[in-house]
């Protein structure tokens, strides 16, 4: 209803005011348009960049150059300045994607501060410091400023559309879960450096396209488009208004944009404000503008509205396997079977990792075949989650390889081993707090899927996927909690889901890290209950401290101590085992 | 030969400034793992300082000593009221010193215009001496020399002295220093004041050299971000190293290639984060 009132407005009030006031709501539209795109970094994928004024303006000079120097028509230069910012944003991606946090805030700053030197030294061809004037607008009609305004309206309008039905995608999804938990997201099998190469290069675009605007606008363009108060304001503009919902950084523009243009006529020393105000978004509304209202008064989040479900009476079967279900092509490779014919899935062979001077893992060796049950044992650093660590690729080995289904991984990424069928869960539960049960579930589910790229759709619409979450969810009996945001849940209750999450990908070798730490006996018992009822030909290897848990789950166990193995064999031997009750159970343990 | 040999003296006492403008950024960024946006604007706003000092007394020391003062308390303020409260927040960090950086800037124009002020090397160090067979300006030679002693002290306050200890030992774990008896509160406020005589430092130096005016806020905050991010964020043997050798190829690529000018400052940025993204003596 307010999206409906506002449009109202911004379609019916340019009518009635003088050309000045025009003038800033054109570019306010504009800097929407900018705020969004930075939005789409910033708010859904946890990139904090200060670049985005670099494709403002290398699509705006682009304009600018062809229109006055070389006398192309717009038909041509528009589409080429996109290219240049879609270019340009491939070229920043592959530089600063692969950083985060504030390497990568300050690569987009510097990647953004080189152009903005271009465009000032370069005076040849862009007019160096004084700029380019006289950029004539595509069509006559435009030359009225409440047509132009109209026309950047809608343009605003469409890409705003875009947007939205981008964020509400399974590609939207994976950009929230990345922002989340980048790890989690790794093991699940998404490769995040082309998701966040991709969605770079997505706001890249559609600075570019602000830009084209706001040079046939303006009709004048000068460095200090490229300059780093473009990018803060941008920036500004986003927290002020509440990032990661895409109305916030509309509202931030309206509100930055008109504070701008409005004082700088009334005062001289405007500055002053905007550096204020700066100040006073961070401590006093560090959430924004929208992070004001109250929560029943915005609209839905992003994907969190589940559609009902069709037909209550349906009763969908809990699989206690999730194998295969999907259809998803794996390779398997002729491997060594065990004694009973079962084919070997992981095999590690000398594996070490030396952090420094500490070696935490040193020369383990391990077979696993489908149907293995093993208890990796240990004291507190004995290494066993570093093992983890390694076998889902999350380090390089110090020495050793790593087999799955008899090919080398050892150098293979980890969301590819992901997609090969091995899987893990965390000992310190790493899901995504800020999105809901059922998301969380999706995310696992699409992580092994082409269907995670899909941009066009909303993520709600994948039905068979919805229909695995279902039997998923109330395998843990959790589908009533599906709306739930994680972060909200209790914590055994993420206990059971963090498994959930991981079953989701379908793994074929599943890596359970403490799935019990922190439980409580009934929930404990749960949990076991859970683990028993799982695909017989998995491959399982559990972590625990917990030796009801790890006995009664597992019928092979390995004991580690100060990174090597003490000690292997079945649960009988391993209790009888001098040595390790030494070790670890100590002399109380019978 | 002799070309090769102001070219190598003109980038190597460039990497000096570079590296006294980057040095208190760097301080703030690698002990307290701050990001001072701001650092230019102290820049600004004491090469102003130097300016008036330095028209009104005609001593170099006094104003030398001024502008450490003024960088200092500046720091000081923006430490005790914005930043205080933001440790470990970098994008709040960031965006309010910004703010304050606008704020800063504006009040140069507020006192001192909105014109460049320019201020001739001081008498003693004005001219040029000779280097082995070639002759060239003294005030370069000395803000090399200047460099040199203060990436000493620094690191000498920061790895032999009690208090640099301390230090780095609260920013690793501050609850167990502070349950040591160390008062972090104050140790913090007088490291980061520290990055403000630094930038002070800065200013007062780099006045005579590069001037004050409007917009240095931002081009003394790129150079000091460049020698940073290429010297790995945090390290001061980085910052120094990666200052000479930008100062050195930006100076003999000018040189060379005279159109290229601005750009031959990020060559070796993109070299180096091609091949060591964390920078030369960054840790991951």
């Amino acid at each position: 209803m307010l999206f409906v009132g506002v449009l109202i407005a911004a379609a019916v009030v340019p009518q009635f005011v003088g050309p000045f006031m025009l003038s800033i709501l054109v570019l306010i539209v504009i800097f929407a348009v900018l705020a969004m795109s930075l939005d789409l970094l910033m708010g859904y994928t946890g990139m904090e960049s200060l670049g985005q004024a670099a494709f403002f303006g290398i699509a705006g000079y682009t304009v600018a150059i062809l229109t006055t120097r070389y006398e192309v028509g717009w038909q041509l230069a528009i589409p080429i300045a996109l290219v240049a910012s879609v270019a340009t944003a491939a070229i920043g991606a592959a530089l600063a994607v692969r950083l985060t946090g504030v390497f990568f805030l300050v690569m987009t700053l510097v990647f953004a501060q080189v152009l903005w030197g271009l465009a000032e030294n370069w005076g040849q061809v862009t007019g160096g410091h004084l700029g380019l004037h006289g950029i004539t607008r595509p069509f006559d009609a435009l030359d009225t400023d409440l047509t132009f305004y109209y026309v950047a309206l809608g343009v605003c309008l469409v890409s705003g559309l875009v947007m939205y039905r981008l964020v509400r995608s399974p590609f939207g999804l994976t950009l929230r879960g990345i922002k989340d938990s980048d790890l989690r997201m790794r093991t699940s099998g998404y490769n995040v450096w082309l998701h966040r190469f991709i969605v770079f290069v997505i706001a890249g675009l559609f600075a570019g396209i602000a830009g084209v605007l706001y040079t046939y606008s303006t009709q004048f363009i000068s460095p200090t488009i490229l300059g780093v108060e473009t990018s803060f304001e941008a920036m500004l503009m986003v927290i002020v208004g509440g990032a990661g919902t895409l109305t916030g950084p509309v509202i931030g523009a309206a509100v930055v944009t008109g504070l701008r243009n409005y004082l700088s006529v009334y005062l001289d020393n405007w500055l002053i404000v905007l550096g204020l105000a700066y100040i006073v978004t961070v401590f006093f509304a560090p959430r924004g503008i929208l992070g004001l209202v109250p929560r029943r008064w915005r609209a839905a989040s992003a994907v969190g509205q589940e559609p009902a479900v069709a037909d209550p009476s349906l009763d969908v079967q809990p699989s206690p396997a999730p194998s295969g279900s999907m259809g998803r092509g794996r390779d398997r490779s002729t491997t060594a079977q065990d004694g009973q014919g079962a084919a070997e899935t992981l095999r590690l062979e000398g594996i070490g990792k030396t952090f420094g001077r500490v070696r935490a893992v040193h020369d383990v060796s391990l077979t696993a075949f489908a149907g293995t049950r093993r208890a990796i044992l240990g004291p507190n650093g004995a290494g066993k989650t570093t093992l983890f660590n390694l076998i889902t690729g999350v380090h390089k080995p110090s020495h050793g390889s790593i087999h799955l289904f008899g090919r080398n991984v050892t150098s293979v990424p980890s969301h590819a081993r992901t997609r090969m069928g091995l899987s893990r869960t965390y000992q310190i539960t790493n899901l995504f707090p800020s999105l809901t049960v059922m998301n969380n579930v999706r995310l696992g589910i699409l992580g092994v899927q082409r269907q995670k790229y899909v941009m066009y759709l909303p993520a709600t619409s994948l039905d068979r996927v919805t229909e695995r979450c279902r039997s998923l969810l109330e395998m843990a009996g959790l589908w009533d909690e599906r709306d739930a945001l994680v972060g909200n849940l209790s914590y055994g209750h993420q206990r059971q889901l963090e498994l959930i999450v991981t079953l989701a990908s379908d793994p074929q070798v599943l890596l359970l890290d403490e799935p019990a730490a922190g439980l409580s006996l009934g929930e404990s018992k749960a949990m076991v209950e859970l683990i028993k009822a799982l695909d017989p030909h998995l491959t399982v290897l559990i972590i625990e401290h917990d030796m009801d848990v790890a006995f009664e789950v597992a019928s092979e166990v390995t004991v580690m101590h100060l990174g090597e193995i003490l000690a292997e064999g079945t649960a009988e031997e391993i209790r009888a085992n001098e040595t390790v009750r030494e070790v670890y159970f100590g002399q109380a343990y019978a | 030969m002799e070309e090769w040999a102001i070219r190598i003296l003109t980038g190597v006492t460039y990497g000096g400034l570079l590296f006294i403008l980057a040095s208190g950024f760097t301080l703030g960024l690698g002990i307290m793992k701050i990001i001072n946006i701001a650092h230019g604007a102290i820049y600004l706003l004491t090469a102003y300082v130097a300016w008036t000092v330095f028209q009104d007394t005609g001593s170099f020391l006094l104003t030398i000593i001024v502008c450490c003062v003024v960088g200092g308390v500046l720091a000081l303020a923006l430490y005790a009221g914005l930043l205080q409260r933001l440790h470990d927040q970098p994008l709040r960090q960031i965006l309010v010193t910004m703010g304050a950086t606008l704020i800063i800037a504006e009040f140069g124009v507020i006192w001192w215009g909105g014109y460049p002020r320019t201020l001739p090397p001081p008498g003693s160090l004005a001219g040029a001496m000779s280097v082995g067979v070639v002759s060239f300006p003294t005030y370069r030679l000395f803000l090399l020399v200047a460099a040199i002693v203060v990436a000493i002290l620094l690191s000498l306050l920061l790895e032999r002295t009690r208090v640099g200890a301390l230090v780095r030992a609260s920013v690793d774990d501050e609850e167990m220093a502070r349950g040591m008896g160390v008062n972090v509160g104050r140790l913090y406020l007088f490291v980061f004041a520290i990055t403000g005589v630094l930038g002070g430092l800065a200013g007062g130096l780099g006045a005579p050299f590069l001037g004050a005016f409007q917009g240095a806020q931002f081009e003394v905050l790129l150079l000091a971000l460049l020698v940073s991010v290429v010297g790995g964020l945090g390290s001061i043997k980085g910052a120094f190293v990666a200052a000479l050798l930008i100062g050195v190829i930006d100076s003999v690529g000018k040189s060379i290639f005279p159109d290229l000018a601005y750009f031959t400052l990020f060559v070796p940025l993109i070299l180096v984060l091609a091949i060591r993204p964390t920078g030369l003596f960054g840790k991951a």
